[in-house]
């Protein structure tokens, strides 16, 4: 099997039931070790994990994490929770609802108390976004915090500026895209940005001083609808997209607020059979074994499922080319898991934002099941 | 669903007899069934662990009944929007747990509306009809229709059907069309 | 008769209002002269009273004793008095309510006249305001009119336009059901006797205001009044007169149009009354617009129901334009008739279109409209199929031109049967100038294997066409089937159907050309000898021929014929000729072939048998001889090869036949046959039974009975049981003691009998024998019994498997007393109880406790068993009692079991009325029961959860209460991984498709997404069968939703 000859292997974690229906989404909390996943029967299920003491790394017989269920939300939509998201606080979490709802949910004030991931405190509906016209698909906080994107089938993206006390207000609402918008990603530093489209294509966003969202620039290239969209963690220079037509794309984004924003695809990564639902970037961990040529410096690791159940890992790594500011950008896959969820379709994957674990990811699937995954180096 | 018809006259066709031995031809022995054995009505051959695998013909059967939107009173099969021939396996993964079904139709006319509503009956029948481990693609026979990439491409938007089926109305015409269907 | 008194009544009743005194004044003025005139008098200080309630009282008693007043007794003169008297109260609001009352008794009376009503109605008109009228007060309003216009009509009409205008006035805006009913019989009179020409359009508005009816009665409404009720009345006035049609048929187009379904339905019906009355011209001038309006319900019909009436107003709309239309040759056909069959044919012109089938629907209802009609519907019809069918550009659409062409015969057919109006005796069959053209276009049909179906569903319909067809085209229609009969006819399932069924037409009326060619062709292709092992096509073809004769072969000639060529295919079957090289080893396929051709033998009587058909008494002379001839004959013949009729299998089906006939036996005939087939099996002369047969070599050796006999005699022990369990109860064995012949049998079952099917016989023969003469049977039935118990089941040393078929044995002694509810039945049953901590026998005695009454193929009604009714519901109430207790007591799990066992095959044995009503105590015992290991006890309780599903039952809280356990323990025995036996997953499933209708969706729900999840694996179980049941399954549950 192929798979051995990888450098890394992804190993279970953790196996969290529970959903009655298929989960679609999950998110980890930036702060706290709590993980979140919603579900086509309306609910969000919330555990909290903590490092499994007896385990080192190297004896992976006890799993690293232990997880436990926590609560579970009914949230009230009327119907299936797609997408999640957490505020960078991590004290708010957003739903977005095929009953064309965004909910806000935050906990009880008696949630200081860290480690114990805000077990006690009940979670409730602070506010509920309404304005989009059929199913909202996506959701995502931007790195500030201080705005909300959402979009939704009704082919728009709206943006949310968040004031005290749960209190939102709609900067704009962008009809640029021809179809539904599948996926909504804020840029990791700067207010730009992306959304990924049933119309093949992917916009860019930025507002002007007087605060009107515009798009910025648009990148064709896919030859499907666009599910999923990652950006390079610590800069942003780049942005990753996942579509139906079974590629991941690489775009190098230049400019920004200050100067014209342009977008190339410089990478295609095939390796999926069908559609790739969900891509997520992390900073990774180092390959210690290799000899990192000069100049050259890892950009992460790059994660994606969909359809065919597969899960891969690439490493995507940066080298600058001589006498001029660009770099050469190259990828390999280092890890890959087939059947991650059996049978079934897996929908989401992103990994762990917290510091030590970013080797760490979670997967949700059909089966309403969400795994938790750990990817190693390894040692021979 | 829209008053307007689409094709208030379509053709129909024979059902082609869906081929169903004689109880005695089944048993492939010397002897010819016993009445008794008729008699006792379910008699399985219990010893037998011989697996017999989901094949077109039983696919078809799921599908064969749904009854046409627009004219309830026929089923997808006499209007010829269905056939056994136009369901077939990906043969790469006969050996893989999981198979790939693509399941074919033709709209009666290039321009019918209900196509969408077709293919999301055939769709959610074999959803609830198949193991997990079939994964199916429903294409609207090549040529047959005017918007057919749109169809497809719509077909088989997971999220699209997932959020189709929570919509009360249409589920309910949708129930409906199956009703007819129920093997 | 007093003053005083009645004044004394009077004053009393004034204070009290108490009815006795309207009785004793009923009962004294109507002795004597019988005058109300004293009670007037009486009354006269009230009835003028100044004090309103007063005078209301006063002439509340009047009218109060008018009531009940012997009617013929009151005379002219109080009539008149009290009309006057009741018309001058009607002025006053205080008295206007009893003077009604008055009214509706007065109006009765014989001497009351035509003046008498004319004053009352005007008296009526006048001061009645029914606005400010109860309901009730209406309607003796109503009631009053009725009466009057049933006994003065004549004096009505002298005042027509005054008294509709009043009549009209009073009936306009009535809501009330019940005065609705009498308003609308009023209207009828009126519409059909008065000249109403000045006040039709009024009328139309106090009739028509109500159509159509939507009134739904009230839970409890007293007067039990249905809206049909209301319908029908309505209608009555609809069809009253011809005036109403210009009005209402314009209304009738907008309702069908506009209307829901019902409204639909009901117009329809509606205007078939209407169309007749408002007649031929009327229809004539609307005939357009009815038709687009009917056409548009026929060509995209709301429901079936729906369409089918349209269809039949159609028929009416075209009855009553052509009604006295000159019945003259079809060409003059003018009109609407025409049109819409020409529409029709236009819309025909594309055979293999959705709209077709309606076109074809419309013609075939003008078939029975009149007879111009229908033969110029044929006329136009036919000729058009024909050339369809002929035209070669067509050739594609040749399959649907046939399936509508044969509607139409099919509809010309019946239109001749159902009403003969259409058809005088002695005018031709409409088809008849057809039948040429047509007959061609079928056989011409017949040639292909697309058109082939449809082709011989149209020959049926022209055979069956009565009068139609000659002898000599009979002949000619069976000639070119014969020629697809044994290629198509053999490979197509449908082709094969249509051609039985027309052949079975046939038969009924001209069974010779059947005979004569078609059977010889069919036994001709039938080999002298078995296919080989590898010749899977010959035998599958040798199949589908006796399959095909199975269901040709009814008829008596046929069957006789059949009969015969069978008998004669069996004898070479089974006694092949001498070896020739090589296969002559193999003689497993002759025995099949022989056993194929027996079981479709037996498979014709056991139809023939169901229809009481008096030709198969004759068989017990011509088959059974032979057929036993055929079974010793191979038992006494030395050779192997020869062996074949004593194989087990083929034993089996001949001992069915034998059965059979013996059943449809007078008791002498089987008298006699008893006698030679003791004679045959214990005096050693078996050619008593195969008389008139070849001689068996060395018969006297056949002692199937002996000890130390050869094995193969003693396969043919059934077919001596099968002749003995059909025995009527008055024919006695031809032995002094049956006793004895019982009991040896009863040892030979254990001591000799070597296969279950022979031991199986033996039972049968016993129980059969105990049933019908347990009278004669007492010291068998006791002692000998007794020491066969204790000898061969009780005791623990006897082998298990010597107990076992003693228990069985056991089951059918007991079986046959408790049908007959014999007084000792019950103690052979609870015998077995002792069993049930046996460590070897438990089981086998509890399951035989459901054995025993479990309905069985032997001990029935044409088996001439003698059964009691309710025997089944003694034996439960009798033992369930003991059961359930068994079941509950804590200790020994194996005793417990055995009871759990016994409660399921129990139950499983009985109709599941006998215990619906326990099922609350069962349900938690029989959830035990799921537990067991055994697959067949769990797929039994399951069965029994099956039949007592009722989702209509009231009473389904026994379910809901264990529904989450049955949830799960269904999902656990329908899961391959867990359960091995397909009949249980099979079972399992089942229940579970049935759940969501048993249960409600608040209780069940929880449920729900787990049951969808695990079902998922159930669709992936390796046997079709239970995939089939758990798409079923999976479905409802998907479906289900609060």
């Amino acid at each position: 099997m192929a798979n051995n000859d990888l450098p890394a292997k992804i190993e279970l974690v953790a196996e969290l039931e529970g959903h009655d229906d298929r989960a679609w989404h999950v998110a980890w909390n930036p702060h706290r070790p709590i993980l979140a996943s919603c579900s086509a029967d309306k609910t969000v299920r919330m555990y909290h994990y903590q490092l499994n003491t007896s385990s080192s790394d190297a004896d992976s017989s006890s799993p690293l994490l232990k997880f436990s269920h926590t609560t579970t939300i009914p949230t009230g939509h009327t119907k299936t929770v797609r997408a999640i998201a957490w505020s960078p606080s991590g004290k708010t979490l957003a739903t977005a609802s095929f009953d064309a709802n965004i909910g806000i949910w935050a906990q009880e004030e008696d949630e200081e108390d860290e480690g114990a991931g805000g077990g006690s405190g009940e979670w409730e509906c602070m506010s509920l976004l309404e304005g989009h016209e059929t199913e909202c698909k996506s959701v995502a906080y931007s790195r500030s915090g201080s705005l909300l994107a959402s979009c939704s089938r009704d082919k728009t993206v709206w943006i949310w500026e968040v004031h005290p006390d749960s209190d939102f207000e709609c900067m704009g609402v962008l009809m640029e895209h021809t179809q539904d918008v599948k996926c909504v990603a804020w840029h990791p530093k700067e207010e730009i940005l992306a959304s990924a489209s049933y119309d093949d294509t992917i916009k860019l966003y930025s507002d002007d001083p007087s605060d009107d969202w515009f798009c910025a620039t648009t990148l064709s290239g896919h030859d499907s609808t666009v599910w999923t969209l990652a950006w390079e963690p610590t800069n942003g220079k780049y942005l990753a997209s996942g579509s139906d037509d079974g590629t991941i794309r690489l775009w190098r984004i230049t400019g920004g607020q200050m100067s014209e924003m342009k977008g190339e695809c410089i990478m295609a990564l095939e390796g999926h059979q069908g559609s790739i639902y969900s891509i997520s970037w992390s900073p990774g961990k180092k390959d210690e074994k290799r000899i990192a040529e000069d100049g050259e410096s890892s950009l992460g690791w790059l994660a994606s499922t969909g359809g065919d159940g597969t899960v891969v890992i690439w490493e995507i790594t940066e080298r600058p080319i001589a006498g001029s500011d660009r770099s050469k950008l190259s990828s390999r896959k280092i890890a890959q898991l087939d059947a991650a969820h059996g049978v079934f379709d897996v929908n989401s994957i992103v990994w762990c934002p917290r510091p030590g674990l970013e080797h760490v990811f979670a997967t949700a699937g059909d089966d309403g099941h969400v795994r938790i995954w750990k990817v190693e180096w390894k040692n021979t | 669903m829209s008053s307007e018809a689409f094709n208030p006259n379509p053709t129909i066709f024979v059902p082609t007899k869906s081929k169903t031995a004689a109880a005695f031809l089944r048993s492939n022995s010397l002897w010819l069934d016993d009445g008794e054995r008729h008699g006792d009505a379910e008699d399985y051959e219990e010893d037998s662990d011989e697996v017999e695998e989901i094949d077109q013909d039983e696919i078809f059967e799921l599908i064969r009944s749904i009854s046409d939107p627009e004219h309830r009173s026929m089923t997808l099969e006499q209007l010829a929007v269905v056939s056994a021939p136009q369901i077939s396996f990906d043969s790469a993964d006969a050996q893989r747990q999981s198979r790939r079904v693509t399941v074919e139709f033709t709209p009666t006319v290039p321009h019918c509306g209900m196509s969408t509503f077709i293919g999301l009956s055939i769709r959610v029948r074999l959803l609830r009809s198949l193991p997990n481990r079939f994964k199916v693609d429903i294409r609207v026979k090549p040529g047959s229709h005017q918007s057919e990439h749109a169809l497809n491409k719509q077909l088989n938007d997971k999220e699209r059907v997932a959020a189709a089926l929570e919509n009360p109305a249409l589920l309910e015409v949708l129930e409906q069309c199956l009703a007819g269907a129920t093997p | 008769m007093s003053e005083e008194r009645i004044e004394r009544l009077v004053r009393t009743w004034i204070a009290t209002e108490q009815q006795e005194e309207v009785d004793a004044a009923v009962a004294e003025l109507s002795s004597g002269n019988a005058s109300l005139l004293p009670l007037v008098k009486a009354l006269g200080e009230y009835l003028t009273s100044e004090e309103d309630d007063q005078r209301t009282k006063g002439v509340e008693f009047l009218s109060s004793v008018l009531a009940r007043f012997p009617r013929e007794k009151l005379n002219r003169q109080s009539v008149r008095v009290l009309v006057t008297f009741y018309c001058g109260k009607l002025e006053d609001t205080e008295t206007i309510i009893p003077a009604l009352k008055g009214l509706v008794a007065l109006v009765a009376a014989p001497t009351f006249t035509s003046t008498d009503a004319v004053e009352v109605v005007r008296a009526l008109f006048r001061h009645v305001k029914m606005k400010v009228l109860i309901q009730a007060q209406r309607f003796l309003v109503f009631t009053i009119i009725d009466t009057l216009l049933a006994n003065h009509r004549e004096a009505f009409k002298g005042m027509v336009k005054e008294f509709l205008d009043g009549y009209i006035a009073i009936a306009e805006g009535e809501k009330d059901p019940r005065n609705l009913l009498l308003a609308f019989a009023i209207a009828r009179v009126i519409l059909i006797e008065f000249d109403i020409s000045a006040h039709v359009e009024d009328l139309f508005n106090i009739t028509f205001c109500y159509f159509p009816i939507t009134f739904r009665p009230p839970p409890d409404d007293p007067y039990g009044i249905t809206s049909d009720d209301l319908k029908n009345a309505l209608r009555a006035c609809l069809n009253a007169t011809p005036s109403f049609g210009p009005w209402a048929i314009p209304l009738f187009l907008e309702k069908v149009t506009a209307g829901s379904p019902v409204t639909k339905r009901d117009t329809l019906q509606t205007l078939d009354a209407c169309l007749p009355v408002y007649g031929a011209s009327m229809a004539r001038t609307h005939a357009r617009k009815l038709w687009n309006t009917l056409k548009l319900e026929i060509f995209q019909p709301t429901d079936p129901e729906t369409e089918a009436k349209a269809l039949k107003s159609t028929q009416i709309l075209i009855q009553t334009i052509y009604a006295n239309g000159a019945d003259g040759d079809s060409q003059e056909i003018e009109g609407l008739a025409k049109e819409a069959c020409e529409e029709c044919l236009r819309i025909l012109k594309e055979p293999e279109k959705s709209q077709a089938k309606p076109a074809t629907k419309v013609l075939c209802a003008f078939m029975s409209t009149t007879p111009s009609v229908a033969r110029f519907t044929l006329s136009q019809a036919i000729p058009h199929f024909v050339r369809l069918f002929l035209d070669p550009d067509e050739a594609p659409n040749r399959a649907p031109t046939l399936r509508l062409l044969s509607d139409v015969v099919a509809a010309a057919r019946d239109s001749t049967l159902k009403d003969l109006e259409v058809l005088d005796e002695d005018e031709e069959v409409p088809l008849s100038p057809y039948k040429d053209e047509v007959l061609g276009v079928f056989s011409v049909g017949l040639k292909n294997s697309v058109t082939c179906k449809h082709a011989l569903e149209g020959l049926r319909n022209l055979v069956t066409t009565h009068g139609l067809l000659s002898d000599e085209e009979l002949g000619f229609i069976v000639h070119s089937v014969n020629e697809i009969l044994l290629k198509e006819g053999m490979e197509d399932d449908d082709i094969g159907e249509g051609i039985l069924e027309l052949f079975i037409a046939i038969s009924t009326t001209a069974p010779r050309h059947v005979t004569e060619t078609t059977l010889p062709l069919l036994f001709s292709s039938l080999p002298d000898r078995a296919p080989p092992r590898s010749a899977d096509a010959d035998r599958l073809r040798v199949w589908h021929i006796l399959a095909f004769l199975k269901k040709l072969c009814i008829q008596s000639d046929l069957f006789e014929m059949f009969v015969v060529r069978l008998s004669t295919k069996l004898d070479l079957v089974c006694t092949p000729r001498t070896a020739a090289e090589g296969e002559e080893s193999d003689v497993e396929p002759s025995a099949a072939y022989a056993h194929s051709i027996l079981r479709t033998l037996a498979d014709v009587l056991a139809i023939k048998v169901d229809k009481e058909h008096p030709d198969v008494a004759k068989y017990i002379d011509r088959l059974l001889p032979r057929l036993y001839h055929l079974h010793i004959y191979s038992a006494l013949s030395a050779e192997e090869s020869q062996a074949i009729a004593t194989d087990e299998r083929l034993v089996a089906v001949s001992a069915e036949i034998i059965t059979l006939i013996m059943q449809v036996q007078t008791a002498q005939k089987q008298d006699a046959f008893i006698q030679s087939l003791f004679a045959a099996y214990f005096e050693g002369q078996a050619s008593q039974i195969a008389d008139g047969q070849p001689k068996l070599p060395a018969d006297n050796s056949f002692k199937p009975f002996e000890p130390q006999v050869d094995p193969l005699q003693k396969h043919l022990v059934p077919l001596f049981s099968a002749a003995v369990v059909a025995l009527r109860k008055e024919v006695a064995f031809p032995t002094e003691n049956e006793g004895t012949v019982l009991h040896s049998l009863l040892l030979w079952s254990l001591d000799e009998a070597q296969t279950s099917l022979q031991r199986d016989a033996c039972n049968h023969a016993i129980g059969s024998v105990v049933n019908k003469r347990a009278e004669g049977l007492s010291s068998f039935l006791s002692e000998e019994l007794d020491t066969f118990w204790s000898a061969n089941i009780a005791d623990t040393s006897v082998p298990a498997e010597r107990r076992r078929n003693a228990i069985s044995a056991w089951i059918w002694i007991a079986k046959a007393l408790l049908i007959r509810r014999h007084s000792t039945a019950m103690s052979y049953a609870e015998r077995l109880f002792v069993l049930f901590d046996d460590t070897e026998v438990s089981w086998d005695a509890a399951r035989a406790i459901g054995q025993i009454v479990r309905a069985d193929k032997v001990l029935t009604k044409r088996n001439h068993a003698v059964i009691k009714i309710l025997y089944a519901q003694k034996f439960f109430n009798a033992l369930l009692p003991r059961i359930v207790e068994g079941a509950k007591a804590p200790g020994d799990p194996r005793r417990q079991n055995a009871y759990l066992v016994a409660l399921t095959s129990l139950i499983k044995a009985i109709p599941k009325t006998t215990y619906a009503h326990e099922l609350p105590t069962l349900m938690p015992l029989l959830l035990r029961g799921l537990e067991l290991p055994d697959p067949e006890i769990r797929a039994n309780v399951i069965d029994t959860f099956l039949v007592t599903a009722d989702p209509d039952a009231k009473e389904k809280s026994a379910i809901s209460e264990h529904a989450t356990s049955l949830v799960h323990t269904m999902l656990k025995n329908s899961m391959v991984s867990q359960q091995p036996s397909v009949r249980l997953r099979v079972s399992a499933l089942r229940y579970l498709a049935k759940l969501p209708s048993l249960v409600r969706y608040d209780v069940l729900h929880p449920q729900k997404a787990t049951v969808v999840r695990e079902l998922a694996k159930a669709l992936d179980d390796p046997k079709k069968a239970v995939r089939k049941e758990a798409v079923e399954a999976r479905t409802n549950w998907f479906k289900f939703s609060g």
